[in-house]
C-alpha cells in the first residue's frame, strides 16, 4: 500500500510538472504573439535553468532574441536547436538568416562533393534519435535471432537471412552511431562579444593573429585556465578569452 | 451736418463708456540690464488725458519714454479709445522689483493702475563680450533642447550703434549633424530699439535658419563670420569743432571701416527619439503633420489607370519626409509615387505640405479595396507618437472593353514571376517537444546501454534455456515424441481392456500402439506394410533388435488373439509390459 502511494504520488508531481513547464512555455508563446519579445524571453529562458531543453525551446528563444536585435545569441540558441533537430527546416532557416547579420566572413577550406554529402547523410539525425534506433534494431536482432534457433524448422532458413541482415543494418547503425555523437562531442561556441582578438598562446602578451566579431562560429579543442583553443573551418587557430564566447 | 452728427455721437459714446486705467509689461522676468517695455493704457478716452504720474520705482529705472499713442476703433458699430503711454524700464539688480502705482488724471477724475511686481533675474552671460562695440551679432536659437528631427530656428541678430552698411556674411556656419532650411526673411531688414548692456542698439535680424538634427547628441554649430562697413568719423586736425565740416549730416569727415564680427559656436543638445510605443507606420518624421488621401475615382475599368493623391501637411522637415505607407493589394499595377512638395519657408518657422500621388492601374475586374494610408510621426511637444491614417478606399472596377478578344479566344495574361517581397525568420514553434538534457550523449546515460543489452541477453537466456532442455530429451524429435505419447495412451487402454477380459479389442489397441511406432520410427504408413517390410526397414535404420521383437510379438500375438479367440489373456498382458518397458527405452532415446 505504501509502495502504491508512493509511486502514485510521483506520478502526480511529474504530471503537475510537465503541466506548469506546458503553462510557462504557452505564456511565452503568448507574449511573443503580442510582440513582446522580452517578456517572452524570460519565460521560455525559466524553462532552460534546470539544465533540460528541447529543440523547440531553443529554437524559440533564438527566435525572441533576434526580435531583439541581438544576432550573436540568437545565432548560439539555434545552433543548439539544431543539435536537438539537426534537420528542422525552420532552424535552418532562421539560422541562416541570422547569419547574414553577422560581421565575418570565413570560407572553409576546399573539400571534395562526397565529404558533403556525408556530413549531410551524418546530420540527418541526431545522435539521440540514433541512439533509439540502435535500440530498436538490437530488439528486433535480438528476437530474430531467437526464432532462428528455436523456431519451426522449416522457416529456419528465412529466419537466418533476417538475423544476418539486421545484424549488418544494426552494425552500420552502430558506426553511425559513433560518427554522429563524435562530431556531437566536439565542442563548439558562438563569439558573443562584439569583437574578440585572437592570440597566439593563451596571454593577452602573445602576438594578435586576428580578430573575431560576434555571430562567429569556432570549434573549441581545449580550455586553459579562462581561455579557449579554438578553430576556425578555414583552418586558422588560436587563443581567444573565455568570456568573449558561449558554448553551444 | 452728418459730419457734426457723427462727432456728436462719438462724443456721447466717449462720455457713457467705461474709463479703465491698466498697466501691461511686456514682461515679468526681465533679467537684469535688459530693457522692457511698460505700457500703461488708460481705455475710454483717447484725448484730454494727462501724462502718468509713478509712484517711485523699486529695483527698476526708466530708460526712455514716455511715448504716447492714441487708437480709436469702431467695431460692429461700437466704438472703443484708448490712449497708452509707454516707458522702456530696466531692472537694476536680481531680486524683486515693483512698479508702483501709476495716476492720470482725466476729466477732473484721478484713476490709478494696480501695482506690478516683476522678478529681475540675473543678467545675461555676455555673447563674445561683443556689446559695448558699434556693431556686432549674436545668434539665438529658440531652444537648445531637441529630438532628432525637431525643428530649431536659429536667428542671427545684427546690433549696430552706428551707421553701417547691410553684412557680408563670409563664413556661413557648419552644422554638421544637422539638415538645414533657411527661412526667407523681408527684403529690408526690420530694425528697432534695443538697450544690451546700458547702451541703445538698433537692431535686425539678417539670418533665419531652421535646423533638424540628423543624429543624437551634443552638436555644435559653428560661429557664423560676417564683415560689416562702419561709418567712422575722421579725426581731422583743428577742424574738430568746425561747425561746418564737423556735422555728420555733410559726409566730408566719416570713412568706411570693414569690421568682422562673428558669433559664438552654439551648442544644442539632441535626444534620441523614444523606442517604446513607436508605430509600426513610423518611418521618422517629426512635427506636427496631418495626412489626407484620396482616390480621384470610385469606378473604373479594369487596365485604366486611377490616381492616389496622399499628402501630408503641417510644420517640420518637408523635404526629407518620408512617404507615407501604401500597401498597394496585388491585383493592381503601380509605380513609384510622383512626389510634389510644397514648402513655407517662414516668416517663423518652416511649414508645407508633401504630396504623393500613386498611379494604380487594377488589372482584375470586381470590387478592390485599397488597404489604409498610414502615416505617423513623433510630436515633440506632446512628447509622444501620433498615427494617422486614411481610408480605406473601394474601387468598382468594371470588366474593360479591351480585356476580352472579339474573337473569343482566351484572354491573353501576362504572366509574371511571383516576387519576393520581404524575408523573415519562420514563427516561433508552438509545440515544446520532448526535453532532454542537453548536456549529455546516449552512450553517456544508463538506458541506452541497458536499452541495447537487454534484447541480447533475453537471448542468451533463451539459449542456455534451450541447451538444458536438449540434454535432457537429447534426440528425440516433436514428432517422436507426440508418436510416442499416442503409442502410449494406446497402451494403456489395451492394458484396461486386457484386465476387462476384451482380449479382442485390447490387442486391436496394441496394435494401433505399434503402428505409431514402426510408422515414426521406419517412415512406411501404419496401414500399407507388412511385417516384413517394416522389419527390413527397422533394421535398415539400425534400431534397436529387441525392440522389433517386443513389437513383432504383440502384432503375432494379436493375430493369434483374433483366431484363437479367449485364453490368451495372461499371454497378452505379458506382452503388452514388455511394450511398455520399449516405449520407456525409446523414450529414452536407447
Amino acid at each position: 500500500m505504501r509502495r502504491f502511494l508512493l509511486i502514485m504520488s510521483t506520478l502526480l508531481w511529474m504530471t503537475v510538472g510537465a503541466a506548469q513547464t506546458q503553462n510557462e512555455f504557452q505564456a511565452g508563446l503568448a507574449a511573443f504573439q503580442s510582440g513582446d519579445w522580452k517578456s517572452a524571453l524570460q519565460q521560455w529562458e525559466q524553462l532552460t535553468l534546470g539544465g533540460e531543453s528541447s529543440g523547440a525551446l531553443e529554437y524559440n528563444i533564438g527566435n525572441a532574441y533576434f526580435r531583439l536585435g541581438e544576432t550573436a545569441s540568437a545565432i548560439l540558441h539555434y545552433e543548439r536547436a539544431l543539435r536537438f533537430l539537426p534537420t528542422d527546416e525552420d532552424v535552418i532557416h532562421n539560422l541562416r538568416l541570422a547569419n547574414l547579420g553577422t560581421v565575418d566572413r570565413i570560407d572553409p577550406t576546399l573539400r571534395l562533393g562526397i565529404w558533403e554529402v556525408a556530413d549531410g547523410a551524418r546530420d540527418a539525425h541526431s545522435a539521440r534519435q540514433i541512439a533509439v534506433s540502435v535500440i530498436w534494431f538490437s530488439l528486433i536482432a535480438a528476437a530474430s535471432v531467437a526464432l532462428w534457433l528455436v523456431g519451426p524448422s522449416r522457416l529456419r532458413k528465412s529466419l537466418k537471412r533476417a538475423s544476418v541482415a539486421t545484424g549488418i543494418l544494426l552494425v552500420l547503425l552502430c558506426l553511425w552511431y559513433v560518427w554522429r555523437s563524435s562530431y556531437e562531442a566536439q565542442t563548439r561556441a558562438i563569439v558573443m562579444a562584439e569583437k574578440t582578438d585572437i592570440y597566439s598562446g593563451p596571454s593577452d602578451s602573445s602576438t594578435q593573429l586576428f580578430s573575431l566579431h560576434s555571430g562567429s562560429k569556432v570549434r573549441v579543442y581545449e580550455t586553459l585556465s579562462g581561455w579557449l583553443r579554438v578553430g576556425l573551418p578555414d583552418g586558422r587557430d588560436g587563443w581567444m578569452k573565455d568570456s568573449d564566447a558561449e558554448h553551444i | 451736418m452728418s459730419r457734426l452728427l457723427l462727432l456728436i455721437v462719438l462724443t456721447a459714446q466717449a462720455a457713457w463708456g467705461q474709463h479703465s486705467f491698466t498697466v501691461k509689461p511686456s514682461r515679468t522676468i526681465v533679467p537684469a540690464g535688459e530693457p522692457f517695455e511698460v505700457e500703461f493704457i488708460f481705455s475710454g478716452a483717447s484725448t484730454g488725458i494727462s501724462s502718468p504720474r509713478l509712484e517711485p520705482l523699486e529695483n527698476i529705472e526708466v530708460v526712455g519714454g514716455p511715448s504716447s499713442a492714441t487708437n480709436v476703433s469702431i467695431v460692429n458699430g461700437k466704438m472703443s479709445s484708448q490712449a497708452s503711454f509707454s516707458y522702456v524700464m530696466r531692472g537694476v539688480k536680481q531680486g524683486p522689483a515693483k512698479i508702483g502705482s501709476a495716476q492720470v488724471v482725466y476729466k477732473g477724475r484721478s484713476y490709478a493702475t494696480e501695482a506690478l511686481a516683476i522678478t529681475i533675474a540675473a543678467p545675461n552671460s555676455k555673447q563674445n563680450s561683443s556689446a559695448g562695440e558699434e556693431v556686432f551679432i549674436r545668434v539665438y536659437a529658440d531652444k537648445t533642447d531637441a529630438y532628432v528631427g525637431e525643428q530649431i530656428v536659429l536667428t542671427y541678430k545684427l546690433f549696430f550703434a552706428a551707421r553701417i552698411a547691410p553684412p557680408e556674411i563670409k563664413e556661413l556656419p557648419q552644422a554638421k549633424g544637422f539638415w538645414s532650411e533657411d527661412i526667407d526673411l523681408p527684403q529690408q531688414m526690420v530694425l528697432r530699439d534695443e538697450v544690451i548692456e546700458n547702451r541703445s542698439y538698433r537692431s535686425g535680424v539678417f539670418r533665419k535658419v531652421a535646423l533638424f538634427a540628423t543624429t543624437a547628441g551634443d552638436l555644435t554649430v559653428e560661429p557664423l563670420r560676417a564683415t560689416v562697413r562702419v561709418e567712422r568719423r575722421e579725426k581731422r586736425k583743428g577742424r574738430s569743432n568746425d561747425p561746418f565740416f564737423g556735422d555728420p549730416f555733410f559726409n566730408f569727415g566719416t570713412r568706411m571701416d570693414e569690421v568682422e564680427v562673428s558669433t559664438r559656436a552654439l551648442t544644442l543638445k539632441i535626444r534620441p527619439l523614444p523606442q517604446d510605443q513607436q508605430p509600426s507606420s513610423f518611418t521618422g518624421a517629426v512635427g506636427e503633420y496631418n495626412l489626407s488621401a484620396k482616390l480621384d475615382r470610385a469606378q473604373c475599368q479594369a487596365h485604366e489607370a486611377v490616381t492616389l493623391l496622399v499628402q501630408v501637411r503641417g510644420e517640420g522637415n518637408i523635404k526629407t519626409l518620408p512617404a507615407p505607407q501604401v500597401s498597394v493589394p496585388s491585383d493592381f499595377e503601380s509605380y513609384d509615387p510622383k512626389t510634389g512638395e510644397n514648402i513655407k519657408r517662414g516668416p517663423e518657422r518652416v511649414t508645407g505640405s508633401k504630396s504623393f500621388e500613386y498611379v494604380l492601374i487594377p488589372r482584375a475586374p470586381g470590387r478592390q479595396a485599397i488597404p489604409e494610408v498610414r502615416f505617423s510621426y513623433f510630436d515633440p511637444e506632446k512628447k509622444r507618437y501620433v498615427e494617422q491614417s486614411a481610408g480605406p478606399f473601394v474601387l468598382d472596377v468594371s470588366r474593360g472593353d479591351g480585356t476580352r478578344p472579339a474573337d473569343g479566344a482566351v484572354p491573353y495574361a501576362a504572366k509574371r514571376n511571383v516576387e519576393t517581397v520581404g524575408q523573415d525568420i519562420a514563427f516561433v514553434k508552438t509545440e515544446i517537444g520532448e526535453r532532454s538534457s542537453s548536456a549529455s550523449l546516449p552512450h553517456q546515460e544508463l538506458w541506452f546501454w541497458f536499452g541495447c543489452g537487454a534484447p541480447w541477453a533475453a537471448l542468451a537466456a533463451v539459449v542456455v534455456v534451450r541447451r538444458k532442455q536438449e540434454t535432457q530429451g537429447r534426440s528425440l524429435s516433436g514428432r517422436r515424441r507426440r508418436a510416442l505419447r499416442r503409442a502410449q495412451t494406446e497402451l494403456a487402454e489395451a492394458v484396461k481392456l486386457t484386465d476387462a477380459g476384451n482380449q479382442l479389442d485390447a490387442s486391436r489397441h496394441a496394435i494401433i500402439a505399434v503402428g505409431h511406432v514402426l510408422a515414426e520410427w521406419t517412415g512406411l504408413a501404419a496401414g500399407g506394410a507388412t511385417t516384413e517390410q517394416w522389419q527390413t526397414e527397422w533394421r535398415v535404420r539400425g534400431h534397436s533388435e529387441s525392440h522389433w521383437a517386443t513389437m513383432r510379438e504383440i502384432l503375432e500375438s494379436s493375430d493369434r488373439v483374433r483366431y484363437a479367440g479367449a485364453g490368451a489373456g495372461e499371454e497378452l498382458r505379458t506382452k503388452l509390459a514388455a511394450l511398455k518397458q520399449a516405449l520407456e527405452q525409446l523414450e529414452a532415446g536407447q
